[in-house]
């Protein structure tokens, strides 16, 4: 009996202790679910918690660049500079290879206020600049204790330039892409011609195996598919336009036809099409989101007002 | 024969001990490399900061001579900072030039106070910015460095890493000691 009483002690002071001193020992906040909205001082009405986070999912669908607002009651301490830079590499914000994150953070009782721009942004986004935003857009409002109209109009200034140049980033790439697809026209015919001809001899010193003839085609069509996912675009257009035509010719062959027609077009049409609609986003709704990993080297302004 | 085989034995256990030992130094040496790699890579980013805070000394220079015209020992004090830091060639030497260059600015932005059209006007502001970020910069890559400094030393130091780092020759580094007043970040406040 005095065996389990000594036993219950040891338990109630253990827990006990865990409750006083608790286990995590940052004195920064957590992310939420959402993650681009931390609304801990309770500063954001909720029509404006519920923009900034379809916006920030918006410019997270289009490139992984990642917009997170914290607002805070306090900063515990630390100095407005340790605290933003902490937290953002605490949570990740932006792509890990990219560091296109941007982090908005608002103390309530330093009355402080600091955006620190990830590495990725920084020549979007230079000191000077942030400066500017932070004394144009946010702080006539926080001096007038209008926390919540700072917090979007500011937001909203970095979320415009960002759009803006994700739009040319966009338009560049597709321009390039289709420039370089029309020009290299002749190549893909080429490739494809030479796949035609490769199939045709290929079936032909395999006519007598049965057996190299499945293994051929499973490889074959292997390759097809996984390129899709493995190799880049350029790549991966290149062994479909080889592919392909050997295949046909191979299939025909072995089948015993001997008239083909041959037209591949269609392929790497649908293929830029439905990258596009994927990097549009057409699925929204609450889904649960994180940081990428993204860092920042302290780069950004401040302000207190 | 069991004589015969009992040898054979015997250089086969000691081969494979050999092998591990050699497979295991291999791997001890290369960690320490890797580590040794982000050392080196942290400080090139210090200095790099170190060097873009350098370059906006002269735009601040020209910007605060139009109004205070009569504040040279204040502009001198700054500029010749400012040679000292790009001079510095040590961690030491790096780590005192900073601390010197940030008293001046200091310096400089006490007497601001008294010029209000200089204090207000946007290239001061902005030159403010550009310079506290740079001096944020400096601060998060130091801790950066020394960081990776401590994943090195405290890697070599331990033991078996010991001996592979002594074999070939490694030491522990320096770290970048934080000198009083180079964590205070100019703020700019509004009264």
């Amino acid at each position: 009996m005095s065996h389990k009483f000594l036993l219950n002690k040891y338990l109630l002071t253990i827990l006990v202790l865990v409750i006083i001193f608790p286990l995590n020992v940052f004195a920064r906040v957590t992310p939420t679910r959402e993650f681009f909205v931390n609304d801990y001082a309770n500063v954001l009405s909720y029509e404006t918690c519920k923009y900034l986070q379809e916006s920030s999912e918006e410019l997270y669908k289009i490139d992984g660049t990642q917009v997170v607002v914290v607002t805070v009651l306090n900063l515990a301490g630390e100095s407005i500079e340790d605290y933003a830079n902490g937290l953002f590499r605490d949570f990740g914000i932006g792509e890990a290879k990219k560091d296109n994150g941007l982090l908005i953070l608002f103390a309530l009782e330093e009355r402080s206020v600091r955006v620190e721009v990830g590495y990725g942004l920084e020549g979007l986004f230079n000191d000077a600049k942030v400066g500017r935003y932070l004394d144009k857009y946010a702080i006539p409002y926080f001096k007038g204790n209008d926390f919540d109209t700072g917090i979007k109009n500011l937001y909203n200034a970095f979320y415009n330039e960002l759009s803006l140049s994700l739009d040319r980033k966009d338009k560049l790439d597709e321009a390039l892409l289709s420039a370089s697809m029309s020009s290299r026209i002749p190549e893909f015919l080429f490739v494809g011609f030479l796949g035609i001809i490769m199939g045709y001899f290929y079936a032909l010193a395999i006519e007598k195996k049965n057996s190299l003839k499945g293994i051929s085609f499973g490889i074959l069509v292997s390759i097809l598919v996984l390129s899709n996912f493995l190799f880049p675009h350029l790549l991966n257009i290149y062994i479909r336009c080889f592919i392909i035509p050997f295949l046909v010719m191979f299939l025909l062959k072995i089948m015993g036809f001997l008239n083909f027609s041959y037209s591949d077009t269609g392929d790497y049409q649908k293929n830029i099409l439905d990258r596009n609609r994927v990097a549009r986003g057409i699925s929204s709704g609450t889904s649960f989101f994180k940081g990428g990993g993204g860092s920042s080297g302290g780069g950004g302004a401040s302000r207190k007002f | 024969m069991k004589g015969k085989n009992a040898l054979l034995i015997g250089i086969g256990v000691i081969v494979l001990i050999v092998l591990i030992l050699i497979v295991g130094t291999i791997k001890n040496y290369n960690e320490i490399v890797a580590r040794e790699e982000t050392v080196t890579k942290s400080l090139a980013n210090v200095d790099t900061y170190l060097q873009r805070r350098a370059d906006l000394i002269p735009n601040l220079v020209n910007t605060v001579k139009g109004y205070m015209s009569h504040e040279e020992n204040i502009i001198a004090e700054i500029t010749k900072a400012r040679e000292n830091l790009v001079g510095a060639k040590t961690i030491d030497e790096k780590s005192n030039a900073n601390k010197k260059l940030t008293d001046a600015i200091n310096n400089l932005y006490v007497v601001v106070e008294n010029y209000p059209d200089l204090k207000a006007s946007q290239n001061f502001i902005s030159l403010q910015d550009e310079i506290a970020g740079s001096e944020n910069r400096i601060a998060t890559s130091r801790k950066d460095y020394n960081d990776s400094v401590n994943s090195y030393n405290a890697y070599i130091k331990r033991f078996p890493n010991n001996l592979v780092a002594s074999m070939f020759g490694f030491t522990a580094k320096n770290y970048f000691e934080a000198s009083e007043g180079s964590n205070d970040v100019p703020q700019v406040s509004f009264e």
